[in-house]
């Protein structure tokens, strides 16, 4: 993401770190729904638009049910709380993130159900800054049923794949769940989704938790940021719509051996 | 990477947006807007009866009208001959008129190579009895042709109009095909789809391997497997041929769209495998560089995004280390 110019544009200064310009605040996608949704989800507190809170997405989407993308709001610093929302999605809200010892930094795949703004909105000290693109997209991600019935993995229900990696300064957690996110608007299928999922380090302190919506894609799979580089493991737990809880361990790597296994890369 | 895994993603992506630019669809005036959709169809003689129609070097636009594919025309003493019929209606009825001037015979069969809906929606142009498909392909246009229009109609609008879904009502079978003087060796292969119809020409020496082979245009990915393409390149790079007719680029004698199709795939392979090996996401790894010789490629970083989203899940659903449960 490109880094604030503080030449190019006036910067206030407030609690010793820097503002952008308060006039930010009429959104750049002239969406009709975003003052609803700002009512909605940012509990009545301020919120300006902020390039430095990135959605990235990809150039074009070509499913509807495993649309791609990242939210990056580190340049923020630390934040209380992140949210994804889609504003035209039958549910917008897509995700919450709070990061008790983890970066404003999210990536995962959801359900589009047309094309429709896409924000992030980072919560800093009572103060919302937002970003957002505008995704094109086809209809019915959400609410048309797939041609082909959708093979559902219910012995590995819950079963969790992942990996993660020492990065300078945190621990980089991939993380794939075999779980469908029936989102109850098809037919036939009620509602099943994992709803919420927290890392944990090996001592038992919380890092980041997430609240995951609807929207997210079957079998969620996610990027997170964690700090705890003493720790040895990570800890996710997860729990679905059916009080069902999930848990499961992530080796972290020893520091010396990533950077022996990164060198030995072509 | 299963069979089975690619089934359930194939459905929804055919139809909802191969290859949709969007960018490039807006910042058109309105007058454009408006107007008459009209293909200018440009043969080029590239043998003695036989022309080649090419195919824009970019994605599907409402610009182009989805006219990125190559087609080829082949005169024969029975009538005239395709290789793929373009992406609408409007386009087959084009070629069917191209056909009549260039031949001064009648379309008698269209070979479809495979399913993506720039070289087979214009099919409907032509009466079933002359469609010629192998039996993967007519189950699949019969599964997904329904989606693969509708996408078609959302991302090149007007262009298509009157199109519908083809339903070839001959099987194209492996074997020789002795049509009017002319000698068709037809394999059938996959890897770019779930089948790849070849086609070898033995009077002409041309070889028509559809969309396994690409050629300074990026290739694509959205129904790919990647090992049995690669299988099909070498089985198509034994075949003698004098000229081979990529699904996208300029015919040319030699290897380099084999070779050049081949180095693409192993350089997506092994960008996302580099970016899923650091632990990146979808739209982390599709930021990443190319090599420098893709500069050359057209819309190569276009397609490489689409190769990402296609091809990392399968990557995470092979490689991800189990968790142990707690």
């Amino acid at each position: 993401m490109p880094a604030p110019n503080p030449a190019a544009s006036p910067v206030l200064r407030s609690a010793g770190r820097p503002m952008p310009n308060a006039s930010t605040t009429r959104d750049p996608l002239d969406s009709p729904l975003w003052p609803s949704m700002a009512e909605r989800y940012l509990g009545g507190l301020p919120a300006i638009f902020d390039d430095r809170v990135a959605v990235a997405l990809p150039p074009v989407t070509e499913d509807q049910t495993q649309v791609p993308l990242t939210v990056d709001a580190r340049a923020i610093g630390p934040v209380e709380e992140l949210l994804v929302i889609a504003d035209l999605n039958p549910f917008p809200l897509t995700l919450r993130l709070v990061p008790t010892a983890a970066q404003a930094f999210v990536a995962f795949r959801m359900k589009i159900e047309q094309g429709t703004p896409i924000r992030a909105a980072a919560r800093r000290d009572g103060l919302w800054h937002v970003g957002g693109r505008y995704l094109d997209a086809a209809g019915g991600g959400c609410s048309v049923p797939p041609v082909v019935e959708k093979k559902v993995d219910w012995r590995n229900l819950g079963r969790m794949r992942g990996r993660v990696w020492r990065e300078a300064h945190d621990l980089r957690l991939r993380l794939r769940m075999t779980h469908p996110m029936d989102n109850g608007m098809i037919a036939n299928v009620p509602l099943f989704i994992v709803e919420t999922l927290t890392v944990s380090d090996a001592s038992g302190r919380q890092l980041a938790s997430l609240t995951l919506s609807e929207a997210i894609a079957d079998d969620p799979t996610l990027t997170l940021l964690v700090a705890g580089p003493e720790t040895e493991a990570l800890t996710v737990t997860a729990r679905n719509t059916a009080g069902n809880d999930f848990r499961a361990r992530a080796a972290v790597p020893p520091a010396d051996a990533q950077s022996a296994e990164m060198q030995g890369r072509p | 990477m299963a069979a089975g895994e690619r089934s359930h993603g194939l459905t929804r992506r055919h139809g909802l947006a191969l290859g949709l630019s969007a960018a490039a669809a807006v910042c058109r005036p309105f007058a454009a807007a408006t107007a008459p959709r009209r293909y200018v169809l440009d043969p080029v003689r590239i043998a003695e009866g036989v022309w080649t129609v090419y195919g824009a070097q970019e994605a599907i636009t409402a610009e182009n009208g989805g006219a990125i594919a190559n087609v080829t025309l082949l005169d024969t003493r029975e009538g005239c001959v395709l290789i793929d019929a373009g992406p609408s209606h409007r386009f087959g009825t084009a070629l069917d008129a191209l056909a009549r001037d260039l031949t001064g015979k009648p379309v008698v069969r269209v070979y479809l190579t495979h399913l993506h809906a720039d070289h087979s929606l214009g099919a409907t142009a032509f009466p079933d009895t002359v469609l010629w498909a192998g039996p993967g392909l007519r189950t699949d246009l019969a599964r997904f042709g329904n989606d693969l229009a509708s996408g078609m109609y959302r991302v090149a609008g007007d262009w298509m109009r009157g199109t519908g879904v083809p339903k070839p009502a001959m099987e194209a079978r492996e074997g020789a095909e002795d049509v009017g003087g002319r000698r068709f060796r037809l394999l059938r292969l996959s890897g770019h789809t779930r089948e790849d119809l070849c086609l070898f020409e033995e009077a002409s020496g041309l070889l028509f391997p559809g969309d396994l082979v690409f050629l300074d245009r990026a290739a694509t990915t959205p129904d790919a497997d990647l090992p049995r393409w690669r299988t099909a390149l070498r089985t198509i790079a034994d075949i003698p041929c004098g000229l081979l007719v990529p699904g996208h680029g300029p015919a040319e004698a030699g290897r380099r769209g084999i070779d050049q199709t081949l180095a693409w795939l192993d350089a997506v392979e092994a960008g996302i495998g580099a970016g899923f090996e650091l632990g990146l996401d979808v739209t982390e790894i599709m930021a990443r560089p190319l090599p420098d010789w893709a500069d050359g490629i057209a819309v190569a970083r276009y397609e490489y995004a689409r190769s990402v989203m296609h091809l990392l899940p399968e990557i995470e659903a092979d490689r991800l280390p189990n968790l142990s449960a707690l």
